[in-house]
């Protein structure tokens, strides 16, 4: 009766610790099936994946453990080429090597999704699932980074040798035995080993303390299983590696006691390089050691914060959301989200819109003003107009006394009024244009035309040049004349008749003479 | 009530509720701001309007800013409108898009108070950051079995960013919008979160807006009291018909 209870205890109970043992194994077996058989009609089909799956991981823990660094997708190319063309014979031309490797690189990743085991556990009696990565990736900036995972670098080791609660201590026992039958070589192996362990642990830290920093509930159980598992041996193996350096000096001191030509050179050698790679080894071990205490310290520290910040005032994102969490509700978060939005406006579209959708655009009752006369109007200030007329009546003055003036070399200001009587009729004289004409005129006794349309010195010369400029053909650009005045002959009068008073002007009598 | 205020108070609920900024400084609604400033009856006449229309309205850094609150069915979205406007499908979809949401937030704030001076964030540490914080839950799931998960629940969420591909395609230059892959789902957010004006763009760095700073230290902070009793009711086991 015991003993079959004994046996459904260890088929139905412990069902599900198996298979998570297993789960280390599946991608391998997935890989190693299906790989090549789909790929272009199974034409690589004699490849095998699983021997590629293995050395990638070797691949991977030798940059990412050992050197530690990340992969990026060109050194995984040249790699994987390397290995179809060394271990396989594999010389394609370029676009087709680069499609297969490329499909077992995706093969690998399992395109960026976990691989799913799916079993039946009959604990619980309902189907269960189980996940594992080969490969995680991370962006950093435009690259994809690669990275082995955790449990694959548990699988690797797993393949062949055996794995418990402290591999290390078990590896360092190994090593004892082997120094006592002076295995060199294969102690060397050994803490090769030990050295990948302790960086597999080193990372197990690095887990833990990003755990810590998003959700210190979570993060606290880990770090407990993790000093559990990985710590608790950490004195003993510290004995140990004291233990085994001990044996070393003395195997050392041996080979070195006995008579040189007995002496076996390959065992010397062995000795020393052993030493090294454990002193090596033993370094690491301390770092783990220093990492471990670290580790303690920023989890207090993490802690300590978690504290003060759950005491104080202000509204805490993290707890409301480790709170959703808790009730396995994320639709809660919506509670965060929405009162960030903006005011959300509706737009209808009315219904009685539709009978006017096919019918054309109705003329609306009003139409558009038409475009036009929006010519922009020059405004003149009032000045500006004066001027305007000031200039052009000097100049109308003024030709009539050029043209006088080509005509005959002697022309008098009577003469001149004469023809402007003619030509303007007598109410030239009431145009005050006329007298300011006559002042401007004689603030200079000579006039050079030519000159003066390159320069000018008065207020009438400027009004000249502007007049000559319009008129064509140069007609007077050549003229000089000058003025003379003549005190001692008649005084010129001009009655000017206004609608209020009359009025007298007297000018004197002025001889324009030209000089060419 | 002077009528003059009255419409002053009308003419910045208009602007507030079509998103115009209404600023102290620049823009066509500064004469606005310094009426809510100066009068006491026009910011009244607004607050009880806002109030009635169940939306709040924060003064800050010399602007005004509109929150919808929660469950506001006139002007806040449904599900599915936030759905259609980011182009989701599922609601499990739209849940990790309200984690990464809250996730870039608390790159900035880690509680409504404690600004953490940082003044912007790329896309790759965004995803940095919701990697960091979903390792514990993904690794769980590694190592324990699980049903279908339900599809709101936190297991769900872990397991739908877990199984994204970091990026679509390995040769494709620059990232898209889209659900296929852990950087297009963050570039979603990011422009979502644009173009509701809680973050500016320039280079690919993301600065978080002052309607952004705003909403998170007043809004939150006003409404802390609400939000942490519900937090206990969630943990009471949904005895008060919450959550579950």
């Amino acid at each position: 009766m015991d003993g079959t209870y004994q046996m459904l205890q260890d088929m139905i109970d412990f069902h599900s610790a198996r298979m998570q043992n297993l789960r280390r194994y599946y991608p391998f077996f997935c890989l190693q099936n299906t790989a090549f058989h789909l790929f272009k009609e199974g034409k690589y089909a004699f490849l095998d994946m699983g021997y590629i799956t293995l050395a990638v991981l070797r691949y991977f823990i030798e940059e990412n453990q050992f050197n530690d660094r990340a992969i990026q997708y060109p050194e995984i190319y040249a790699f994987l080429s390397g290995v179809l063309t060394r271990d396989f014979g594999l010389l394609l031309p370029e676009a087709e090597e680069k499609e297969l490797i490329d499909y077992i690189f995706d093969k690998l990743k399992n395109d960026g999704k976990p691989f799913v085991m799916e079993y039946f556990d009959p604990a619980k009696k309902a189907k269960a699932a189980v996940r594992m990565k080969l490969i995680d990736s991370v962006l950093s900036g435009n690259a994809v980074l690669y990275n082995i995972t955790a449990d694959a670098i548990e699988f690797y080791l797993d393949t062949k040798e055996i794995r418990d609660e402290s591999k290390i201590s078990i590896q360092q026992l190994l090593l004892e035995k082997m120094i006592h039958t002076k295995n060199f070589k294969g102690g060397i192996d050994v803490i090769r080993r030990i050295n990948s362990e302790v960086s597999r642990l080193r990372l197990q830290k690095k887990e833990v303390l990003a755990l810590l920093g998003s959700n210190v509930f979570d993060g606290v159980k880990l770090l407990e299983e993790f000093n559990q598992t990985g710590l608790r041996w950490l004195s003993e193996e510290q004995k140990l590696f004291a233990h085994n350096m001990e044996l070393m000096e003395r195997a050392r001191a041996k080979a070195e006691e006995t008579l040189p030509e007995e002496r076996d050179a390959g065992a010397l050698r062995g000795i020393y390089q052993l030493e090294t790679e454990l002193k090596r080894a033993m370094a690491n071990h301390g770092d783990l050691l220093s990492d471990c205490m670290d580790l303690q310290l920023r989890a207090d520290e993490i802690i300590r914060k978690y504290k003060y910040s759950r005491l104080r005032g202000a509204f805490d994102f993290r707890a409301f959301v480790a709170a959703a969490e808790e009730a396995g509700d994320m639709s809660l978060l919506s509670h965060l989200v929405e009162p960030l939005l903006l005011p959300r406006l509706q737009k209808h579209f009315s219904l009685l819109q539709t009978d006017g959708l096919l019918s054309p655009p109705a003329e609306s009752g009003e139409a558009a003003e038409p475009a036009g006369g929006t010519d922009e109007v020059p405004y003149l200030f009032e000045d500006e107009i004066e001027e305007e007329r000031i200039s052009g009546n000097y100049a109308a003055i003024a030709r009539t006394l050029f043209d006088e003036l080509l005509l005959s070399e002697r022309v008098t200001l009577s003469e001149l009024n004469r023809k402007l009587v003619i030509k303007y009729f007598d109410g030239i004289f009431r145009n005050s244009d006329y007298y300011s004409f006559l002042v401007h005129l004689c603030q200079k006794k000579e006039y050079n035309l030519a000159q003066v349309q390159k320069r000018q010195e008065t207020f009438l010369e400027g009004i000249l040049a502007e007049m000559l400029r319009e008129q064509p053909g140069q007609r007077y650009g050549r003229l000089k004349f000058r003025l003379v005045m003549e005190p001692e002959a008649e005084e010129l009068l001009h009655r000017i008749a206004g609608p209020e008073r009359d009025a007298v002007f007297t000018t004197t009598e002025i001889v324009f003479e030209r000089m060419n | 009530m002077e009528q003059k205020n009255l419409e002053k108070a009308a003419e910045l609920l208009a602007a507030l509720l079509t998103g115009e900024p209404v600023e102290a400084e620049g823009g066509k609604n500064a004469g606005l701001y310094e009426a809510y400033y100066e009068s006491g009856e026009v910011s009244d006449a607004l607050e009880l309007m806002l109030k009635k229309l169940n939306l709040r309205v924060y003064a800050y850094n010399n602007a005004l800013y509109v929150s919808v609150g929660e469950r506001n069915r006139v002007f806040g979205y449904s599900n599915e409108d936030l759905k259609r406007l980011m182009g989701l499908r599922l609601n499990k979809e739209l849940y990790l898009c309200y984690y990464l949401i809250y996730q870039a937030a608390a790159c900035f704030y880690q509680d409504s108070a404690t600004y953490n001076y940082t003044e912007y964030i790329r896309a790759e540490d965004l995803m940095e950051a919701v990697n960091r914080s979903l390792a514990g839950m993904i690794s769980k799931l590694h190592r324990f079995s699980s049903e279908t998960p339900e599809e709101q629940s936190f297991t769900a969420l872990a397991l739908l960013w877990d199984e994204l591909p970091v990026i679509a395609n390995e040769e494709a230059q620059g990232i898209r919008a889209g659900r296929s892959s852990k950087s297009g789902f963050i570039k979603l957010v990011f422009n979502f979160l644009v173009s509701q004006g809680l973050f500016t763009e320039a280079q690919e760095r993301y600065y978080p807006t002052s309607r952004m700073h705003a909403l998170i230290r007043r809004y939150f902070e006003e409404e802390k009291g609400r939000l942490y009793e519900l937090q206990t009711q969630w943990n009471k086991g949904g005895e008060n018909g919450a959550a579950y």
